[in-house]
């Protein structure tokens, strides 16, 4: 251990460890941003009931 | 008492720390930034803003009994009543009169445990709410547009200024005057206006309130008491630019509070005469809230860059948002800047109750103790000190994650908040190293 801290490892991981976590992080939010549908028909959350009035009334259309 | 205070104010100090200081800072700017990061990757749905609380009808029905409230309004009329009592007619000597500690410590500390664990406790023991209401009236005047909690922000202006600037602040005389005159003018309030003045111009009940947005009890739409998500309520905080100007004006004073006690502040400040330090320190204040509020006020518009679902912001804007994520911070700073200080001058409060109105009593039989400073270690202080303000902003963020899902589009949820986690990181870093540095 104490040649760890010697050798400044367990800094190291302290400092690392974080933009890992972080870089890892921000590769799963791109996958599943990737496959998303386009801005207009985005966020279209039912619960939030704030469909695009364009998307509304296309989906009326026989 | 301020100067008995000051040593004890934020006792952990840099010497303390497990770590250096720059890893200290680091790692938790870092712990907020993952948690962020983490929430983009897995966090989408907007999940406290829909939440609804369990009800909890027995204790509702226990709170809001006769002899509860009865029982609560004597306990907050006997409180104030002992606080103006013991300052008015007590030891001259600051450091023999428990009523600066009582105001300072056990009430604008106390509130923070109090309105956590009990949510909205202070409205109905609030002794302002008790007096105004013995005048009864049958119409009361309409409360001015837009005068929403401005009043209380002007109040707590005036507390903070009294507690960090005026350097007479702790003596009894001019805590007496202050109690006294923030009684008359919130009473006189109260009864032209009615009790809906209390709701927004008492900054002791506003403060209160929002602090209770963050506890499991609260009340629901139905006024009955449920227990809930704390940051389910925490998203009921109203979106009012009064509410944005009083955490703004917390987070600065706290910032203040620990800048003023940096020996390079002290060593410059140290030989001036009243009149230059009530100057100094005044503008010290001011520039230290409206640095903060800058830095809060351009994060939270920055992000409005990004296009946001219409109908979800309030009177605020954007700013009023995101404001309910402040109240985590706010009071993981006021723990970390304020236990140590809690734990050792509040000894004080019950050693000096024993003998309120300086009259040689000794009522709990303490007389003759002394405050025990061995009780917490430094280390233990310094651990709490950035436990809770890394906690603080963990929640902060979650908060603002959340409401963000419900502003901003999914594909550009990430994106639109990278200004919101600067201010946040700057944050923790900035009260990490205020608390902390020497």
């Amino acid at each position: 251990m104490i040649a760890l801290h010697m050798g400044g490892v367990p800094e190291t991981a302290m400092v690392l460890g974080p933009i890992l976590l972080i870089v890892a992080f921000i590769r799963i939010a791109r996958r599943n941003e990737a496959g998303l549908p386009d801005d207009d028909q985005d966020d279209c959350d039912a619960d939030l009931g704030d469909l695009p009035t364009e998307a509304k009334e296309t989906a009326r259309r026989p | 008492m301020l100067e008995l205070l000051l040593p004890l104010h934020g006792i952990g100090g840099r010497g303390d720390l497990p770590v250096p200081l720059w890893l200290a800072i680091y790692s938790a700017g870092a712990a907020v930034a993952v948690s962020f990061f983490a929430l983009a990757a897995f966090w989408f749905q907007p999940r406290f803003e829909v939440t609804v609380g369990r009800p909890l009808a027995w204790l509702t029905r226990v709170v809001d009994a006769r002899p509860t409230r009865w029982l609560l309004k004597t306990v907050g009329l006997l409180a104030l009543a002992l606080v103006l009592g013991a300052a008015w007619f007590g030891n001259p000597e600051p450091a023999l009169n428990p009523a600066p500690t009582w105001l300072y410590v056990w009430i604008w500390v106390g509130i923070i445990p109090l309105s956590l664990i009990c949510g909205p406790i202070w409205r109905p023991a609030n002794p302002l709410r008790t007096i105004a209401g013995l005048a009864r009236r049958t119409s009361y005047r309409r409360l001015p547009d837009g005068i929403a909690y401005w009043p209380a922000v002007a109040g707590l202006a005036g507390f903070l200024w009294l507690e960090l600037v005026y350097p007479d602040g702790s003596e009894p005389l001019v805590v007496a005057i202050f109690v006294g005159m923030y009684a008359i003018v919130n009473v006189a309030a109260g009864i032209v206006y009615g009790p809906a003045w209390f709701g927004i111009g008492d900054s002791f009940e506003v403060y209160a309130e929002v602090l209770g947005r963050l506890s499991p009890f609260g009340r629901g739409t139905d006024g009955r008491l449920e227990l809930r998500n704390p940051l389910a309520g925490l998203a009921t905080l109203p979106q009012q630019p009064g509410i944005v100007a009083l955490l703004c004006l917390l987070l600065g004073s706290t910032a203040f509070d620990g800048i003023s006690r940096w020996s390079a502040w002290t060593r410059r400040t140290g030989e001036l005469s009243r009149t230059q330090h009530l100057v100094v320190y005044t503008l010290g204040l001011i520039a230290a809230v409206a640095i903060v509020t800058g830095l809060f006020l351009l994060a939270a518009r920055t992000t409005g860059s990004a296009r946001i679902r219409s109908g979800v912001v309030g009177a605020a804007g954007l700013p009023g948002a995101f404001v309910h994520s402040l109240v985590p911070i706010a009071i993981g700073y006021a723990v970390a800047h304020y236990f140590s200080f809690a734990m050792f001058q509040g000894q004080e409060g019950v050693l000096l109750a024993t003998d309120p109105f300086g009259r040689g009593w000794d009522l709990l039989g303490t007389n003759g103790m002394r405050i025990d400073y061995a009780f917490l270690s430094t280390g233990f202080i310094a651990g709490i000190q950035i436990g809770a303000i890394v906690l603080g902003h963990i929640l902060g963020v979650v908060s603002a994650h959340d409401r963000a899902a419900e502003l901003f589009r999914r594909r550009e949820l990430r994106q639109a908040q990278y200004p919101m986690l600067a201010a946040m990181v700057a944050f923790t870093a900035g009260g990490i190293a205020l608390v902390t540095a020497s």
